[in-house]
């Protein structure tokens, strides 16, 4: 069974580099107009030529899934339909590489309005490397491209993604996404699985059993009525589990695919 | 003070005999009853008559079996049969000769000599002590035998004293006799009955013997013990759980004075025993399955209902105080009581303090972690401003600091109990309507308990976990029975309305402090309301039957208010509809009894009904169940549990002979059977499994070998076996009993006892982890000596080989008590 466990220096400040690091621009002037959103955490902002991205998440980053959101200004006005895209990118002394992500964000999301995209931080930032979010913005009045950078982001450590060597000999990364808040009794379980091809290529891994047991250590038990992840799309999968009480539990999948075992894989938990 | 202080002092049972022993007579005291004079019988001369009637509770109507009616004045007399009627035949002559010699006589020697006399030939039961005087209302015009030539005018009059236990004694004094065939005597209960604590169980009403029974430094399981068809489930040396007829738990209603008292304890280490002490008790009322002819109880189990001693009017002052020690596990006990009075007004507080050691096993073994500290405060007030009403206010506070369980994980650290009620007597003796009795509640229990103290490092359940737990428990409650007489017509009908409040929490902390905490919610903060309509009726109109029927509806309302709880229980049962069930039941009963004498009867009791889920089966959560080492869940989706009762008596009672007894065999099937289904190798969750048939039979005989000595004996069985899973039913007893010998006189009782049960084999190997146990036979031997007015000082030794045994009810098989001396020594004014 493989157990990962990360230790790495926490980089907790980092997330301030965000208010400080903006790659393309000095300008401050043209922050005055745009809003912020009031209820998620704004992670930087990039801006040139006329053009201001805006990113947010729910919080401050950690390793593991998380939502982002972009918004896209000309001269302070909002463009409806902007031509962009984004894709995470850890810079390490000796390398680069990517983790699995979802490029474009051309749909607005209905809560806040905005430009709504995801991407899976598969390590922590720090003394080892850093993270980058890289933008391109195109602009399709001006027919060419406008915008190109990044804004790098602060990542703090966690135990949500475990990327592991299958017998197979491949690589793949499994991400605990959901319960985010765990409660007592049954919560919604969700997993993203994905298969690491290259250092930047993480195709979703659509055709995998995964079955799921909650189990507490230290009492020696689990629980019942849990339900197995199963794909929901895009190498999601969604389940659920049942917390009997508070305390500390172990999420254990076991994976197969296509007849290849995937080994067993356990997420830490303590609410 | 001087006489209450006598009669106080003196057993019922004491009195029992003081018919029949030389040495009691003119010693025992009973106050001046109430006189009256007939004199509107014809006359007649002939030599022999006699007198017939029948004897009635002047508050209820209900005939009274085993009352005994002496002729004062020649010694004859009767006991009444089931059906409360009694036949004394008299010769004139002995009357002329029994006035003449009596002439002189005032009306207590008068009655002393009847008793001499009569006592000689057979037994009675003589109140140690009854209440003031009250006037005669309910003497019924007797009708002369017609037919009969009236030959001459006869001077005669005789006087009956009527006497029954818990009754005030009544004289009644009839001049110009002649033959009576419908004498009706209305006896008025007595407002306390005597020192003794008095089992009495449902039909057969007489209580059950033991020469400890007026030592209140004893635990109140003590005494419940002597009773056939119970037994106890022994958890440690304290508070052992009742079980009737195999039934317990929710199937089974433990209440205190009428009031619901719900423990706290999830793991059931307090029973309602646990908060009680023999001196805060009267007596103990049992009604085997449930099945007692006007009460209707909503379980299959029956009751046993606690009935808390009152205060007495016009005693003055009054205290009393018993020091106890028992050998078997240093157990020492204070008791002390004083009370008041007044005429219309009296007050009773009393208080005991135990602390006892650890228990030793048969054979010496001590049995660690079985020590106990608590104590007890009981107040009443009673107020009765007129003979229609009476009031009575009590308060039972207990207080236990350190009990330990050693069968079970933990121990109880802390407990407290405030137990309050108001109980309103409306008496009615005249008209259809004669009793009402109103009872309203409220009691909070709160239960700490713990197992810092264990090695938890090398137990096998919970290992390296120290698991506090809080258990609270809020009961109100509300009650009110109407009695209704017509005629032969007796009709009960009671309206009862109870809510609980239960929550129950655990932390579970492992040793290695780099574990976090854990924490569950055994019972969400819930809520059990109830409301029940139950009625009882019986018809003494035929000659030689009795027929009854009783019914109920039962509804109840069941909220979870921990939303924690709530998501438990969803995630428990994903396809529950409803958490918060709302569920009814139902009872109906029959009766049908046949007297073929006045000492014997026989009758058949039919019952169908089911049983409302319980509390801690519908919410329980991670209840640790030591029977079979599985943690019980509730499940709110359970469904009410259906039983079919069938019980056939004979009963010996009454008349000349010196031979009582009583025999009940029965049956009871339940289906819906809700019981614990295995989930995996740890956990269950109750469901409503299957069928379970349970049968048994429990059997009295009670002999007078002389006016001194009597004999008792009682056995009783029972048989469970689950249908569907086809294994015994765990915990059932095995067949069992007792006998005794015992002699009680004046200042010098003696009671030699056997108890004694089979083996137990017939266990729940499958789906628990039940133990056979071995069959044991245990010597006890009780005295009791009263070297002085109030003075009173009781030994016995019990378990007198030492012999190392275990209860088949004893949880995880601890060992009962070995060899025990005990000691008490008791004082009252």
């Amino acid at each position: 069974m493989f157990r990962s466990k990360q230790h790495f220096i926490s980089a907790a400040l980092a997330v301030f580099y965000l208010f400080t690091a903006i790659s393309c621009s000095n300008d401050n002037d043209q922050n005055d107009g745009l809003a912020v959103v009031p209820d998620l955490f704004k992670l930087g902002e990039l801006t040139g030529n006329g053009l201001t991205v805006e990113a947010y998440s729910e919080g401050p980053l950690t390793v593991g899934y998380h939502r982002i959101w972009f918004e896209v200004h000309r001269d302070g006005e909002q463009i409806e339909r902007p031509e962009f895209s984004f894709a995470p990118m850890m810079h390490m002394e000796a390398h680069s590489h990517r983790s699995p992500f979802q490029s474009s964000g051309q749909e607005r999301d209905p809560v806040h309005g905005l430009l709504e995209t995801w991407a899976i931080f598969t390590m922590p930032s720090g003394s080892m490397g850093s993270w980058h979010l890289e933008l391109t913005v195109s602009d399709p009045e001006r027919g060419h491209e406008a915008l190109e950078g990044d804004i790098q982001v602060g990542v703090d450590d966690s135990n949500r993604v475990i990327t592991f060597l299958a017998e197979n000999e491949e690589r793949y990364v499994l991400t605990w996404i959901e319960p985010t808040e765990p409660v007592t009794g049954l919560n919604d379980l969700m997993v993203a699985l994905h298969h690491r091809e290259s250092m930047m290529n993480f195709p979703p891994v659509t055709e995998a059993d995964i079955g799921f047991e909650p189990w507490m250590p230290s009492m020696d038990h689990g629980s019942s009525n849990n339900v197995d992840p199963t794909h929901q799309g895009n190498g999601f999968y969604e389940g659920a589990v049942n917390f009997n009480m508070t305390g500390d539990w172990e999420l254990r999948f076991e994976i197969g695919l296509d007849g290849v075992d995937l080994g067993r894989h356990t997420f830490e938990l303590e609410f | 003070m001087k006489l209450n202080s006598l009669m106080r002092t003196f057993p019922i049972l004491l009195a029992i005999f003081s018919l029949l022993s030389a040495e009691v007579a003119g010693i025992q005291e009973i106050k001046p009853p109430v006189t009256e004079k007939r004199t509107d019988q014809p006359m007649q001369s002939k030599q022999e008559f006699r007198i017939a009637g029948v004897v009635i509770d002047a508050e209820t109507g209900a005939p009274i079996n085993g009352a005994h009616i002496l002729v004062a004045e020649s010694g004859d007399g009767a006991i009444s049969d089931r059906d409360g009627r009694f036949t004394i035949s008299l010769k004139r002559s002995d009357l002329q000769m029994g006035q003449s010699e009596s002439a002189t006589e005032s009306p207590e020697s008068a009655v002393d000599k009847a008793k001499t006399s009569i006592g000689q030939c057979k037994p009675t039961i003589v109140p140690i002590k009854t209440a003031a005087d009250q006037p005669e209302t309910s003497f019924v015009p007797t009708t002369a035998a017609v037919g009969q030539p009236v030959a001459a005018v006869n001077q005669l009059e005789i006087t009956l004293v009527v006497t029954h236990i818990g009754y005030q004694t009544r004289r009644l004094v009839v001049d110009n006799v002649n033959d009576i065939e419908q004498l009706t005597v209305s006896l008025v209960p007595a407002q306390v009955i005597s020192e003794e604590l008095i089992v009495t169980a449902g039909s057969q009403g007489r209580p059950f013997s033991a020469l400890y029974s007026e030592e209140r430094t004893r635990p109140v399981e003590d005494h419940l013990s002597a009773a056939s068809g119970v037994h106890l489930v022994t958890r440690t040396n304290f508070a052992r759980d009742p079980v009737v007829r195999g039934m317990r738990d929710h199937r089974l209603d433990v209440t205190l004075d009428g009031m619901r008292v719900t423990p706290a304890c999830v793991d059931g280490m307090d029973p309602v025993t646990a908060y009680i002490e023999t001196d805060n008790l009267q007596s103990i009322e049992l009604n085997r399955g449930g099945m007692d002819e006007l009460q209707m109880n909503g379980v299959p189990g029956g009751s046993v209902d606690f009935v808390m001693r009152r205060p007495e009017l016009s005693t003055g002052w009054s205290g009393r105080s018993e020091i106890g020690f028992h050998t078997v596990s240093g157990q020492q006990v204070y008791q002390g009581s004083a009370g008041y009075g007044g005429e219309k007004w009296a007050v009773r507080s009393s208080g005991t303090y135990r602390n006892s050691g650890n228990l030793h096993a048969g054979g010496g073994l001590a049995i660690t972690g079985s020590e106990l500290e608590k104590g007890n405060l009981t107040t009443s007030v009673l107020f009765q401003p007129n003979e229609s009403h009476q009031l009575t206010l009590r308060y039972i506070g207990d207080f236990a600091g350190r009990i330990g369980y050693p069968s079970l994980l933990m121990d109880t650290r802390r407990a407290d109990a405030h137990i309050g009620g108001l109980r309103h007597l409306w008496r009615v003796n005249s008209g259809v309507l004669r009793k009402v009795e109103t009872n309203l509640y409220l009691n909070r229990v709160a239960h700490w308990m713990d197992d810092y103290t264990r090695d938890v490092a090398s137990r096998e359940v919970m290992q390296n976990m120290y698991m506090p737990m809080y258990g609270e428990t809020l009961t109100a409650g509300f009650s009110s029975e109407a009695r209704l007489l017509s005629g032969s017509h007796l009709l009960s009908v009671e309206l009862e309305a109870y809510r609980l409040e239960a929550f129950g929490d655990m932390k579970m902390i492992h040793i290695d402090p780099d574990v976090s905490e854990m924490y569950l919610l055994n019972l969400g903060d819930l809520t059990d309301r109830r409301v029940s309509l139950s009625a009882g009726y019986r018809y003494f109109g035929f000659e030689n039957w009795i027929i009854g029927w009783n019914g109920r509806i039962e509804q109840g309302f069941y909220r979870l208010r921990d939303e924690r709880a709530v998501a438990t229980f969803r995630a428990e049962y994903p396809g529950l509809v409803e958490v918060e069930p709302e569920q009814t039941g139902y009872r109906l009963g029959l009766e049908l009894e046949r007297n073929f004498s006045e000492r014997f009867a026989a009758g058949l009791k039919l019952n169908e009904g089911t049983r409302l889920p319980g509390h801690m089966e519908l919410y329980g959560y991670y209840v640790y169940q030591p029977l079979d080492g599985f943690f019980y869940h509730g499940n709110p989706g359970l469904g009410t549990e259906r039983s079919s009762q069938a019980e056939l008596y004979l009963s010996m009672e009454g008349g000349e002979s010196a031979w009582d007894g009583s025999l009940s065999v029965w049956v009871n099937r339940l289906n819906d059977f809700i019981t614990g289904e295995r989930v995996d190798a740890l956990f269950k969750r109750y469901e409503n499994l299957g069928r379970a048939l349970l049968t048994g039979f429990e059997a009295d005989l009670r002999v007078q070998l002389s006016p001194g000595w009597r004999a008792e004996g009682s056995a009783s069985w029972v048989v469970g076996e689950h249908i569907e899973l086809e294994e015994p039913l765990p915990m059932i007893p095995p067949l069992q009993g007792q006998m005794s010998l015992q002699r009680r006189g004046e200042r010098f009782g003696v009671q030699g006892r056997l108890r004694w049960a089979a083996a137990q084999n017939r266990i729940a190997a499958q789906n628990s982890l039940e133990a056979a146990t071995d069959r044991y036979l245990l010597w006890d031997l009780f005295v009791r000596f009263a070297p002085a007015d109030g003075v009173r000082l009781q030994a016995g030794v019990e378990n007198l080989l030492n012999r190392f045994y275990t209860d088949h009810l004893n949880v995880n098989s601890m060992p009962g008590p070995g060899r025990n001396v005990h000691l008490s020594l008791s004082y009252s004014f």
